[in-house]
This record gives structure tokens, C-alpha cells and sequence, in this order.
């Protein structure tokens, strides 16, 4: 059970570049500015707003992604695609606030996105792919690699990370 | 860095030399993104195509760098493997192996150390992209083993 129940986070996104970009006027720039201020001292300390301020980070770095040019790793890569982006994006909705801290947001060399973790000599990652596929895969020092299987249900994604969960620690 | 390479870089007539120790190292350019709490990950890699390296038996690592078709590298970095940390066959035992893997010399005409890690299903030659799961643990032990030989920046 997500401990935030809404969509993925596209709007939060939004709203945020709309303010930064905004051309009201210097009022409506003041208005927001004390609502904000408002805002953040009603919710100082809250974890509901602590989970927010993470998704809504992580859910910018997706996003960057997504404006890289093909060729960024100079091998012939892709940038990720839609597909990769609202896959990645779900994930994220599943997360828990450690997780959130935690994950590395990467480009895929084969197209998507990697959320990586690592902890000491630990480490997993789920891939989101442009075809619309996810896998992952866990390691601890130099063992033999194991793959942790998505279908893209709601439920194996939840499952992929519980299994991260156990393999990285929180 | 000089854009003008080095005499070593060049072919020059060259043959094709197929044998590999398996000491010898292999470079590959990356970016720090790449960095996941100091190790180098897999999913920086692909396996689309058979990646491209240099061998150090004709290179050094920095050649990685130089600039190619009008792009530069100032910042970059360069991990390396060893031959020997290349899996020879996938999947491991008990499991049939399907595809073969090891480097394979492709010289370029100005860039003699060009070669690729290359994957084959077992008894052809040809390039094969390997199946999904196993390109994921191609690219995740390549990742587990990755040196990294000069530090990125960017």
C-alpha cells in the first residue's frame, strides 16, 4: 500500500516550471511566494511532505532524461523514450522515503532508465527500457549477479523493490 | 589533450591480431553518471551492439579520449577490464550455455587498438545480441568488474 495514494508525480513537475517560467507579474510572484512560505510552515517536519520533496526531485531527474541527445554516451545510445519515463515513474510511486534518498537516477547505454542503490558492497538496480520493459538486478562484492523479474504489474514492481529493500538494507 | 594521435594509434598496414592474454586490458570511455557510490554501474553499457574498447596491448588508456567524428571528451573517464574478467560463456552452469563472449580485434584506420566484446550463439560467428537476461548479467558483472583507470569529471 503507497503511503502517498495519487498518480505519478507529472503535475508536481509541471507546477514547478510553470513558477519557475511563470509571466504574471511581479503581485502573483509575491502572492505565491507567501503561500509557499505559508505552506512550508504548516508542513515542516512532515513526512507526507518530506516524501513529496523526494518523489518531486527524483521525478525532475526522469524527466532530464529525457532531453538527452541520441549518441549521449558516445557508443550510439538512445535517450530514454516515454515508455522508459512513465515506467521509471511508477516505481518511484512505490517508493519509500529511504528508497527516495537513496536511488541514483541513470541513463540507460541500451534506451531507459536505470534507478540504481547501493549500500556498502551492495548493490541493486531496476531498468526501465524503451520496448516497455522493466528488469533488475542485485549483487553483493563479487558474487554472481541475480536478475530480479518485472512482468510491469503493480505488484511485481512492489515485489522487485521489497526484494532491494532486503538485499540493500533501508 | 592533443587532438593530433598518437603514431601508435594509427593501423598503418596492421594486421588483425586475434590473440588476446588474459591479462590484457580493455579500456572504455564513461561519464560520471555512471558513478553509483564509487563503482562503475552496468546499466551505463550495451550490448545492442558488441561495445567498443581499446586493447591495451596496442594502447594506452587515455586514447579512449580522443576526440572522434567532431566529438570531444575533456572529462570523461576510462574503467577498464581485464580479459579474464570477461564471462567466456553465458549462462553459467548448471545451465546450457547459449552464447559465447570475448573480445575480437576490429582495427580502425586510425585507431589500430579498436576492438569489441563480442557475443556469438554457441557454434556460429556472427555478432548475437545476447537475450535479455542474460545481457542484464552481461552488463552487471562487466559493471561489478570495472576498474576505473582515469576518474571522470563530468
Amino acid at each position: 500500500m503507497p503511503m502517498l495514494a495519487m498518480p505519478p508525480q507529472k503535475h508536481i513537475v509541471e507546477y514547478s516550471v510553470f513558477y519557475e517560467a511563470n509571466a504574471v507579474g511581479k503581485a502573483a510572484n509575491e502572492l505565491r511566494e507567501e503561500k509557499e512560505k505559508e505552506l512550508n510552515q504548516v508542513t515542516q517536519g512532515s513526512v507526507f511532505r518530506q516524501r513529496w520533496l523526494l518523489v518531486n526531485l527524483a521525478q525532475e531527474q526522469i524527466t532530464a532524461l529525457s532531453h538527452l541527445r541520441t549518441n549521449w554516451d558516445s557508443y550510439g545510445a538512445p535517450p530514454p523514450n516515454q515508455a522508459a519515463i512513465e515506467n521509471a515513474s511508477r516505481i518511484l510511486f512505490y517508493m519509500r522515503s529511504p528508497e527516495l534518498e537513496k536511488v541514483r537516477i541513470v541513463p540507460s547505454g541500451e534506451g531507459g532508465i536505470g534507478l540504481c542503490f547501493k549500500m556498502r558492497d551492495r548493490y541493486a538496480d531496476l531498468e526501465t527500457s524503451n520496448d516497455g520493459s522493466i528488469l533488475g538486478v542485485r549483487y553483493a562484492g563479487m558474487e554472481a549477479p541475480i536478475l530480479i523479474p518485472v512482468d510491469g504489474s503493480d505488484d511485481s514492481i512492489k515485489a522487485a523493490l521489497e526484494q532491494i529493500r532486503n538485499h540493500v538494507g533501508e | 589533450m592533443a587532438s593530433e594521435r598518437p603514431e601508435r594509434m594509427k593501423r598503418q598496414g596492421r594486421p588483425v591480431d586475434p590473440e588476446f592474454l588474459p591479462a590484457e586490458k580493455l579500456f572504455r570511455r564513461y561519464q560520471r553518471t555512471h558513478i553509483v557510490d564509487g563503482v562503475f554501474t552496468g546499466v551505463g553499457l550495451s550490448f545492442d551492439d558488441a561495445p567498443s574498447v581499446n586493447r591495451g596491448k596496442y594502447s594506452e588508456a587515455a586514447d579512449v579520449l580522443f576526440p572522434e567524428a567532431e566529438e570531444e571528451f575533456g572529462g570523461w573517464g576510462v574503467l577498464s577490464w581485464q580479459v579474464q574478467q570477461i564471462p567466456t560463456s553465458l549462462p553459467e552452469a548448471p545451465e546450457q550455455p547459449r552464447f559465447t563472449i570475448g573480445p575480437k580485434h576490429v582495427p580502425l584506420a586510425n585507431n589500430y587498438a579498436h576492438s569489441e566484446i563480442h557475443s556469438v550463439r554457441v557454434n556460429t560467428e556472427a555478432y548475437c545480441e545476447p537475450d535479455t537476461g542474460i545481457r542484464k548479467i552481461l552488463r552487471a558483472t562487466l559493471g561489478q568488474r570495472a576498474m576505473i583507470e582515469i576518474e571522470a569529471q563530468t
